[in-house]
């Protein structure tokens, strides 16, 4: 969970330190206040949500709202689930283990599904150039051509000229 | 103003709840800045709690088990 | 915490038994209960008494290491959570003068005029659950403890390793503070020493060193640390493996030396001690921790006097090995170290067991005076309706109010949506505030409570039976914890405090609207238990169910029962292990509540706790039985590893060959003139990984039937660690004054056989010598240790885990030492751990008391909070039940399609299943992703409130 929220987060562009799991039984009072107290001073040391990270408001939001469209999606949930039962299954609970599992079956998916997620956000506002694609959602052309072929497979946009634009029935 | 950070905490109900819960007793003392969601277990911790949590605006995000 | 909470269990603290009178099932004891001088039905445990208590006294919870108030309690957790004056210190009950604790308390608890309590109580069964005492201190003075500062016990330790402890968790020096650099620690101080009185092995001390050494290490990554051992004696379920694990990671040095005594030279500490080899060292430590052994009970005599009971020779109760819960007064048993040194688990398995014992004798009046609270029936209708909320902000008196502004809370809880009534309340745990908070739910028809006040983990259970008691069902209230995670930890910024308390509150009120009725799940249960496994451990559990009043099928897969005990011949108690077996074999058969199934094997075991359903195989036909129980006694059996020619050399035996052996007039023994045991073949990383416990006591005590019966045959043990453990360090002690030789020899050189013409000789190398012995051997003994039985197969029938070590897995080493993580699944005798007949017995009993636990309550309660699986969602990937720890989910056939199901009685609420659902198809009772999911929403409100007011204060 905490390995792929993280890649999550690195994918909208966030600061992965911004969250943190960590542990202290019943009886470690002191740990916990311990771990709180880093914690608050880590992410007063990184800064307010997106600043550092050189986001602005709405692309925050924007990046936001696809990752939690991609929380919900049956694609990622499946591919999410199916990885820990391999884990569990295995057994090997090696933070290494877990790092290369999640960036093999999860980091290309969360990838994909976040672009689409946010260039149909973009094209649901108005036609839009590929230019603006590239600058808003900070990917490569390859990556945008890609989803962009790929909606328009699926119907679900089509291309004016130089502008892309959701398809109207 | 300084930037106090806003940050959202999800605490297991046998481990790190009642640590904080210890915490409280023993008086000590910690930054104000989080506010606490409890759960059964850090099980229930789906990322999409996590990604809701920076969607409505949380500077960090705290999971304790 | 269970205890007190418990309505049918009343702690009497501050009490000691007077005076017994009466028989069994129904005795008459006089109590003398002393003054608290505080209320504990007022007291909240705020701690304010504490804190201006003026008389200051030395903390004996914390080892005397830290200071405390008069007025105290002595852990936060402690049960009752209620403070108490110490007589001793106080100023006002000695010396009239003064009273401040009573002025500062809130809750008027403070009673400076009780007086001491005489109480009768008519109870059936009488538990002698005392504990241990303390080495007396001159037996630590000879070790520097008192003189030298920097000599501390392992209790000391404990404390000072506490991270509630006096220093926080930070281990320093007494003298000046300082971190020490080498630690050693001496074992055995107190114990296996007759010099002062304590013979025997106090069994706990060598883990605990170790326990205590690492955690010193993850506080101190610096300090290098020495142990001083006799024997290295862990020998318990995964013991060695931990142990051994230890001593890799933090670089422990392990030294066989028992260290005489400690000096101090300059600031440092001296140990001058000589090694197996023969050879002096002297070497300086910055801290030296005596570990403590387990002495017998303060109270022990005084009780044995007035109880009639009898003492062993060091003051513990005697108890036989064919009853190790029993003392020798009917209807009075013994549990715990009082019985014995032992661990948190033997000791948590003998509490258990004593409860079966006193079940089997109280049967009859079972269920006579339990107290079950009635409540009225719930309000459906105001519970459908739209949510209603109800707000109550608490004071705490001043613990809260005095950081939180609370009336600022409550205005503001009173426009947040849905809340129909916001209030203060003083103490809203009191019994007042509750009887209003039923009162207002009816007045204003709240359906929805949030109460703003402390922790959901302590006070949740009270405010539930409030609403109850209303006519609500319990699952509709949601706590903001203001005080323990807001105004005690934010003492110094009241503003923040405040802010932080309306935004927890406004998240509980968001969550609180989306709460639903949670319907208590009730499962019934079958009443009869399943026993596999005919040995000693499954006989004894059987006949404890039995006699408790529940049926029982038994079911031994060999013709006839008995298990390994049947090779057993002899005890180091002197009683006739047969003679037990024969108790044991005629009492089952004779039972009428229990049928045995001989020759049978279980097949295909369905269903879950309450409902098991299971196929029992006989070569001539099967049988289906019901049943709500299962315990798992189908024992281990006996290592036959090929070495030293065992099997094919005539010469060479196991001990149990031997026990047979020494039944017999004449044979291979009698014209023996030299025997060698050899200890551990086979076991603690030769074949098997484990230490198996019981084969040192087995050795020793064939060792002293053989000298017992041929004084001058000689016999020598040659061994890694004896571990002779408890009271068997006697009969070690016996085998040594009787002339057997034990040699140690070590892991990496293992002693070899050797033939000379017609005759063997074992070769060994002496530590004391260095040198190689020859030994004469015409018969080799050897210690083999017990495997695991066939435990893979009811495993995966059962869906239970097994160890690395092929046995099966308890719930929790220390909480749990008898329940599988499956619910209804116990676990008893070598199949849990190998074990000598004593623990067995009682352990048989302790899983039968668990198992008794559902089939006397008659069904199977489980909390709300399971989840829940919407099938029409649901895909039947099978990810959920792949992934729930409990075995709580499973697949079952919905029309054409799988679908997921959970088992309610099994769930314990965890919520991975939730999190993990591709579809979104389960919900968490009292946890869905909609009341999370909402507060997580309330929460984005503070964020977009602080965002708001940031501009203005720029502007400003």
């Amino acid at each position: 969970m905490a390995e792929v929220t993280k890649r999550i987060l690195e994918a909208v562009g966030l600061n992965p330190a911004r969250f943190r799991i960590d542990w202290a039984s019943a009886a470690e009072a002191p740990r916990f206040v311990q771990i709180v107290t880093d914690f608050t001073e880590a992410i007063k040391k990184i800064g307010p949500l997106g600043e550092p990270e050189g986001l602005d408001k709405e692309t925050l939001k924007l990046r936001l709202a696809a990752a939690r469209e991609l929380c919900t999606k049956n694609r990622f949930r499946a591919a999410y689930g199916n990885l820990a039962r391999a884990i569990k299954k295995e057994g090997d609970y090696s933070p290494e283990s877990i790092a290369r599992k999640v960036e093999e079956k999860l980091v290309p998916l969360i990838k994909k599904e976040l672009l689409e997620a946010e260039i149909k956000a973009l094209l649901a506002k108005g036609p839009v150039s590929i230019e603006t694609l590239l600058s808003k959602t900070g990917a490569s052309q390859e990556e945008v051509t890609a989803v962009l072929e790929g909606l328009s497979k699926r119907g679900q946009v089509v291309r004016e000229g130089d502008l892309w634009q959701p398809k109207t029935s | 103003m300084a930037f106090e950070p806003k940050i959202l905490s999800f605490f297991c109900h046998w481990c790190c709840y009642a640590a904080a819960d210890s915490a409280g007793v023993a008086r000590y003392q910690y930054p104000p800045n989080n506010r606490v969601v409890r759960v059964m277990c850090t099980g229930r911790i789906d990322p999409r709690f996590i990604v809701e949590a920076f969607y409505v605006g949380a500077d960090g995000v705290l999971v304790g088990g | 915490m269970e205890a007190g909470r418990s309505p049918n269990i009343e702690i009497i603290t501050l009490a000691e038994l007077k005076e017994l009178s009466g028989k069994p099932g129904n005795f008459k004891a006089k109590l003398e209960v002393r003054p608290r001088y505080v209320d504990p039905t007022k007291c909240t445990a705020c701690g304010m008494c504490t804190t201006y208590c003026p008389k200051e006294i030395v903390d004996e919870y914390n080892e005397g290491l830290d200071f405390t108030a008069s007025i105290h309690i002595d852990y936060p957790q402690a049960v009752p959570t209620v403070y108490y004056i110490d007589e001793k210190s106080c100023l006002r009950l000695n010396h009239e003068s003064c009273q401040l604790c009573a002025n500062v308390c809130g809750p008027n608890a403070i009673e400076f005029d009780e007086k001491p309590e005489e109480r009768e109580l008519e109870v059936g069964a009488v538990v002698l659950a005392i504990g241990f005492g303390r080495v007396p201190e001159e037996v630590l003075e000879r070790y520097g403890y008192g003189k030298y500062p920097d000599v501390l016990t392992s209790l000391e330790i404990e404390r000072l390793t506490c991270a509630s402890g006096p220093t926080e968790g930070e281990i320093v020096r007494p003298s000046d503070f300082a971190h020490p650099h080498r630690i050693a620690f001496l074992q055995c101080v107190g114990s296996r020493d007759e010099t002062c009185g304590n013979g025997y092995c106090s069994t706990v001390c060598c883990m605990y060193a170790m326990k205590e050494a690492s955690v010193v290490k993850e506080h101190a990554p610096e300090a290098e640390i020495d142990l001083f051992f006799m024997d290295i004696r862990t020998m318990g379920k995964g013991f060695d493996e931990a142990f051994n694990r230890a001593v890799e990671k933090y670089g422990f040095r392990t030294i066989y030396a028992r260290v005489p005594k400690v000096e101090q030279v300059g600031r440092k500490l001296a140990l001058t001690y000589v090694t197996e080899d023969g050879k002096t060292h002297r070497d300086f430590y910055d801290m030296v921790v005596l570990s403590v052994g387990l002495d017998a009970p303060a109270d022990a005599e005084r009780l044995a006097d007035l109880l009639g009971i009898e003492l062993n020779k060091f003051g513990f109760a005697a108890t036989k090995t064919a009853a190790p819960l029993e003392t020798n007064v009917p209807g009075i048993f013994v549990a715990g170290a009082f019985q014995g040194p032992k661990d948190i688990p033997e000791s948590v398995v003998q509490a258990h067991g004593v409860a079966a014992e006193c079940s089997e004798l109280l049967a009859e009046a079972r269920g006579q005076d339990v107290v079950h609270k009635e409540f009225p029936p719930e309000d459906v209708e105001l519970e459908r309706e739209e949510p209603r909320i109800g707000v109550f902000v608490c004071h705490c008196g001043v613990n809260i109010a005095s950081v939180v502004d609370v009336e600022a809370v409550r205005d503001y809880a009173a426009k947040l949506p849905h809340v129909v009534l916001s209030e203060n309340v003083m103490y809203s745990c009191s019994q007042d505030a509750q009887a209003d908070l039923v009162k207002k739910i009816k007045e204003y028809r709240l359906n929805r409570i949030v109460i703003a006040a402390c922790s959901p983990r302590t006070h949740e259970p009270l405010f539930q039976e409030s609403l109850r008691e209303a006519g609500l069902n319990p699952a509709l209230i949601e706590m903001a914890n203001i005080r323990d995670q807001c105004a005690w930890v934010h003492a110094e910024d009241p503003e923040a405090a405040t802010k932080k308390a309306m935004d927890q509150v406004r998240m509980a009120v968001a969550k609180a609207a989306r709460l639903e009725p949670l319907e208590l799940q009730k499962v019934p249960v079958t009443p009869v238990a399943l026993v596999i496994g005919g040995g000693a451990a499954g006989m004894s559990a059987a006949l404890s169910v039995a006699d408790q009043g529940y049926e029982v099928h038994l079911v031994e897969r060999e013709e006839e029962l008995g298990g390994n005990l049947r090779r057993v011949t002899g005890l180091l108690s002197g009683e006739d292990p047969q003679k037990i077996l024969d108790d044991l074999i005629k009492r089952v058969q004779k039972h009428e509540k229990i049928k045995v199934h001989t020759g049978t094997t279980v097949e295909n075991i369905s269903g879950y706790v309450g409902n098991f359903t299971s196929t029992l195989r006989r070569p001539e036909g099967s049988e289906v039985v019901n049943h709500g129980v299962v315990i798992i006694a189908t024992g281990g059996r006996e290592n036959r590893p090929e070495r030293f020619g065992l099997g094919e050399n005539d010469r060479v035996l196991t001990q149990l060959d031997l026990e047979d052996e020494l039944t017999r007039k004449g044979g291979r023994l009698s014209r023996a003139r030299s025997i060698v045991m050899i200890q551990c073949v086979g076991s603690r990383g030769d074949g098997l990984n484990y230490c198996s416990k019981l084969c040192c006591q087995q050795a020793v005590k064939n060792a002293l039937r053989i000298k017992k019966r041929y004084p001058k045959k000689d016999v020598y043990v040659l061994f890694r660690d004896m571990r002779t453990y408890g009271f068997s360090e006697d009969a070690y002690r016996e085998a040594r004054k009787a002339g057997v030789i034990f040699l140690r020899y070590q892991a990496e050189e293992k002693p070899e056989l050797v033939t000379q013409g017609k005759s063997l000789r074992v070769k060994v190398k002496d530590a004391l010598l260095g040198e190689e012995l020859l030994l004469p051997c015409d018969l080799l003994v050897l210690s083999v240790g017990i495997a695991p039985g066939e435990n893979e197969e009811l495993s995966k029938l059962i869906k239970a885990p097994l160890t690395g070590d092929g046995f099966f897995l308890e719930a929790h080493v220390k909480l749990m030492p008898v329940e599988l993580p499956v619910e209804g699944v116990y676990v008893c005798g070598l199949a849990h751990a190998p074990k000598p007949l004593d623990e067995t017995l009682a352990q048989a009993r302790a899983a039968a008391a668990k198992a008794v636990i559902p089939m006397a309550k008659g069904f199977v309660e489980v909390p709300p909070i399971v989840s829940r699986v919407d099938q029409a969602k649901c895909i039947g990937c099978g990810i959920c039940a792949d992934l729930c720890p409990y075995g709580a989910i499973r697949l079952v056939k919905v029309g054409k399609r799988k679908k997921a199901e959970t088992i309610t009685a099994s769930c314990k609420g965890c919520g991975i299943c939730a999190s993990h659902c591709p579809v979104l198809a389960i919900s968490m009772g009292g946890f869905t992703d909609e009341a999370i999911l909402a507060q997580i929403e309330a929460f984005g409100e503070f964020v977009e409130k602080e965002a708001a007011e940031e501009p203005k204060e720029e502007a400003a």
